[in-house]
């Protein structure tokens, strides 16, 4: 509301691209050496610096246990922007965004804390922050509620004086099961009200995740197909050829289902398959995206094996090269029951998709990284043409070559009627010109701004979880019996996965 | 003319048999190439050296976003070409092609039209009858406005939407003028300029300063403008992009000219408004602004410049009495002509902000 505020007061913004501004702030950083801060935060920080996204007051802290000088930090996070940034580093840039960063540790303690706040207060009088803080957690999720619990102890969860405010950035995972997530979330949210927390998903910063409602509401042609009546079924896939890179310890606790399932790919199951929101506000976006988790058919433990395949990959060969199997990587233990692979057949049970089944599977050590989904169209009725017809698909490529493409019928030339299928393509990177931001840009300036349309509600984590304790439950509750085939490094999975749908007459695209 | 006296235009049915045979032979099995089109534009060429060439790689690239046919009209100076008449319409055929998704190469098709003597006169016809139907229709007018008064005024008629680069100009106060008139009478086309386009982060450069409550209060009290542009400009006039700028600020804040040529704020106080060229910088390009205002009880000195001139690196900078916001930086899109272009062929609506600026603008 503040924001908005400034805008309508500025008359030199009407018509501008950015007709939202964000207003100084201090982000403070949890888990400030991680791997995340500098692959992803700093470079998304400055890009939007880079952009002219954020003001020149905007600082940013590095928060940890241990002990650390600002230079140090800085030093290390121009290595993350050298290494990661999608632009290069510019020196002059870099000395004006350098001089906002600095380092507090908090050594876990009420006084540490105490301390952070004195820290951002000089800061508030120094850089003109104003009271604003975003706190963002990418610390491992073990230590969330220690870190809420003392921001809240500190007084920091609180807006300051004039309408200023105080947010919280959460990275996956929120929780590992449902009671795990209702605990965190009623940690969390006896410290920050609602409004202002802000659980991450950065599948939803990418353009085209987007995309998909803009694709779906602002076309008047495939709404009306999108329902159970001219769909046969949906594929949703997001695969990658890397293996678990050295997240061994992490990996053997969460494994695929927890890892991409839960989070991922119901975000974008959420989308596709939602009602229209009665507008673009968060909640109205949120709403319908709970309705659809709330709507999936509950799987009984006993019919968990026939809808659904765990697999773990073996060693094999990915992008010409061998590579070991799971087992064999760092941290795994030798008789390890993780799946690296899975796949679920799933119905939404309202009246749009009754009878459709969606197919998502998620893997690593798949032949390619690829995000899509496909959604395949139902037959024609009655065959006029001698040769195969093959089904219409809409094809929506989140990532890499991020995209669109509708697979149709035509006749090829010459004087037989023989049909052919065509594709017709749109090219995020050939139709606009130029490349996406990083999600984590968008979603950055999004919690700054206040806008949560991005972000998972609280009620959306704790439906997924609800499904997904229901699968572990089916796989673990008899005593982890569940099957759990290997299939090669490099492949598209156990041979089992191609037999779920197989079943069903139907087989897996190859994306 | 031909023997006959009568005036030589090209066979429209030709032109079209020639690029159907160029797409023919353009395709073979191996190498299949889709012919792609979405709008129709008309490119009319300047006379500077190298024009066509130049316009020739600009339609390349657009085409690789924005496929269509491409007419482009050039006046070649009288005896250039060996063996082409100096009367007439002359119409060559080419294709821009780019590897597309999945490999296959996704064509458009560029129509050269060379206009000698009486041939000005048949363009406009033959203009109309080469366009492809039921597409949008786009003109970028690389001229004078004034110079072939009738073919302008006639591509005005059809146009969906009438571009010029008013920054390129010679004389920008009479190219800005000229479009001003058009944009007045024109019933159809809407107009557009690339050097308003490119000011576009000059504008968010400036709204930014007074998007906080500490400055806000300064933008109705805005005292003195300095506007630093590249390119052409007569002594204490404006470039084109400075002329938008302050046309846009004046617009936007309510400034008006009086009788006596001074500008003022709503309250009734003089804005001084100047300007200043900088030889280094490229034509349409802006260079700095300078804003000073008055806050409760003091003053500030609110600028914008670029870190060097050939820097796409703007500085921020504000200097007031008290906790002023400190100095900050933005990179300048690197945005050239065909990049514009694209965005103002991907854009249907009309632009009042742009028109408002060009009415004060056209005023300096």
């Amino acid at each position: 509301v503040g924001n908005q505020r400034i805008v309508e007061e500025n008359p030199l913004r009407v018509g501008l691209r950015r007709d939202l501004v964000a207003e100084p702030c201090s982000m403070v950083i949890f888990g400030a050496s991680g791997d995340l801060t500098r692959r992803k935060l700093v470079p998304a920080l400055y890009n939007l610096r880079l952009d002219g996204l954020l003001p020149g007051g905007c600082a940013v802290v590095g928060a940890a246990r241990s002990e650390m000088s600002d230079e140090s930090f800085s030093r290390s996070l121009r290595e993350g922007i050298e290494a990661h940034s999608r632009r290069k580093l510019d020196e002059s840039l870099w000395e004006e965004l350098s001089s906002s960063i600095s380092y507090a540790t908090t050594a876990n303690s009420a006084e540490g804390y105490r301390k952070l706040g004195q820290h951002l207060d000089r800061l508030d009088r120094e850089r003109g922050t104003g009271g604003n803080r975003l706190f963002y957690v990418s610390t491992p999720p073990s230590a969330f509620p220690g870190i809420v619990e003392r921001l809240g102890a500190a007084g920091l969860n609180r807006p300051g004086k004039g309408g200023s405010w105080a947010r919280i950035v959460l990275e996956k995972p929120i929780g590992h099961d449902l009671d795990s997530a209702r605990a965190l979330n009623r940690a969390v949210n006896d410290v920050f009200h609602e409004r202002d927390v802000f659980r991450i998903d950065h599948y939803l910063g990418k353009e085209t995740v987007q995309n998909l409602m803009v694709f779906r509401f602002a076309n008047a042609i495939f709404e009306p197909l999108w329902n159970q009546k001219y769909l046969d079924h949906v594929q949703l896939t997001v695969a990658e050829s890397i293996g678990i890179e050295g997240r061994g310890r992490y990996y053997e606790e969460a494994g695929t289902t927890r890892d991409m399932v839960q989070n991922h790919l119901f975000q974008l199951l959420c989308l596709l398959a939602m009602e229209p929101p009665a507008s673009l506000r968060p909640d109205a976006i949120r709403d319908e995206k709970v309705k659809v988790l709330e709507a999936l058919r509950p799987v009984p433990p006993e019919a968990v094996g026939s809808t659904t395949v765990r697999g773990q990959y073996a060693d094999g060969v990915v992008g010409g090269e061998r590579v070991p199997g799971y087992k064999q990587e760092p941290d795994v233990a030798a008789d390890s029951r993780t799946e690296t692979y899975v796949a679920v057949r799933m119905f939404i049970d309202n009246w749009r998709w009754a009878g459709v089944p969606f197919y998502l599977r998620a893997g690593k050590r798949m032949p390619k990284r690829v995000t899509e989904i496909a959604l395949q169209f139902r037959d024609v009725p009655h065959r006029l043409f001698e040769s195969t017809v093959a089904p219409n698909t809409l094809a929506l490529r989140i990532q890499p070559d991020e995209g669109i493409n509708l697979r149709v019928e035509a006749k090829s030339p010459g004087p037989k009627m023989r049909v052919h299928p065509v594709g017709m393509d749109f090219r995020y990177g050939t139709s606009f010109g130029q490349q996406p931001p990083e999600a984590y840009e968008r979603l950055i300036l999004d919690a700054i701004l206040g806008d949560s349309t991005l972000f998972i509600r609280r009620d959306e984590v704790e439906a997924s979880w609800r499904y997904i304790d229901a699968l572990e439950q089916g796989w673990h509750g008899g005593g982890d019996r569940a099957a759990l085939p290997e299939y090669a490094a490099g492949s598209w999975g156990p041979a089992e996965a191609q037999q779920l749908l197989a079943r069903d007459g139907r087989e897996w695209r190859r994306p | 003319m031909d023997p006959l006296g009568r005036e030589r235009a090209p066979d429209i049915a030709r032109v079209e048999a020639q690029l159907a045979k160029m797409w023919r032979g353009a395709s073979d099995a191996d190498h299949p190439v889709t012919r792609a089109s979405t709008l129709n534009l008309i490119v009319v060429c300047s006379d500077e050296p190298g024009e066509l060439q130049a316009v020739t790689d600009l339609v390349a690239r657009v085409a690789e976003t924005e496929p269509g046919r491409t007419q482009v009209v050039c006046f070649p100076a009288a005896g250039a070409g060996a063996g082409v008449a100096d009367e007439g319409v002359e119409a060559f055929v080419s294709s821009h092609c780019h590897l597309g998704p999945g490999g296959k190469q996704i064509c458009s098709e560029q129509i050269t039209l060379e206009s000698r003597g009486s041939g000005h006169d048949l363009l406009p016809a033959t203009l109309l009858q080469l366009l492809e139907g039921g597409l949008p229709i786009y003109t970028f007018w690389r001229r004078d406005l004034r110079e072939h008064e009738a073919l302008a005024r006639a591509l005005l008629e059809i146009s969906d939407r009438f571009i010029v680069n008013s920054g390129e100009r010679r004389d920008p106060a009479r190219a800005l003028a000229g479009l001003a008139e058009i944009v007045d009478d024109a019933d159809r086309a809407q107009a557009a300029d690339l050097t308003w386009e490119r000011l576009e982060c000059w504008r968010e450069a400036l709204a930014s300063f007074f998007d906080g409550p500490l400055l806000r209060p300064g933008l109705e009290r805005i005292s003195e403008l300095l506007l630093v542009g590249g390119g052409p400009a007569a002594p204490g006039k404006p470039t084109a992009a400075a002329a938008y700028l302050a046309g846009w600020l004046a617009s936007r804040l309510g400034w008006s000219r009086d009788a006596s040529g001074t500008w003022r704020r709503g309250d009734g106080a003089e804005v001084a408004i100047s300007f200043a060229a900088a030889t280094e910088l490229p034509a349409g390009d802006l260079g700095a602004a300078e804003i000073r205002t008055e806050l409760p009880g003091t003053t500030a000195r609110l600028v914008a410049q670029r870190t060097d001139p050939a820097a796409d690196i703007v500085r921020l900078s504000v200097e007031c009495a008290g906790s002023c916001p400190l100095p900050w930086k933005i990179q300048l899109p690197a945005r050239d002509d065909a990049a514009l272009l694209c965005g103002l062929l991907q854009r249907s609506r009309s632009d009042p902000l742009f028109q408002a600026a060009l009415e004060g603008a056209a005023r300096f």
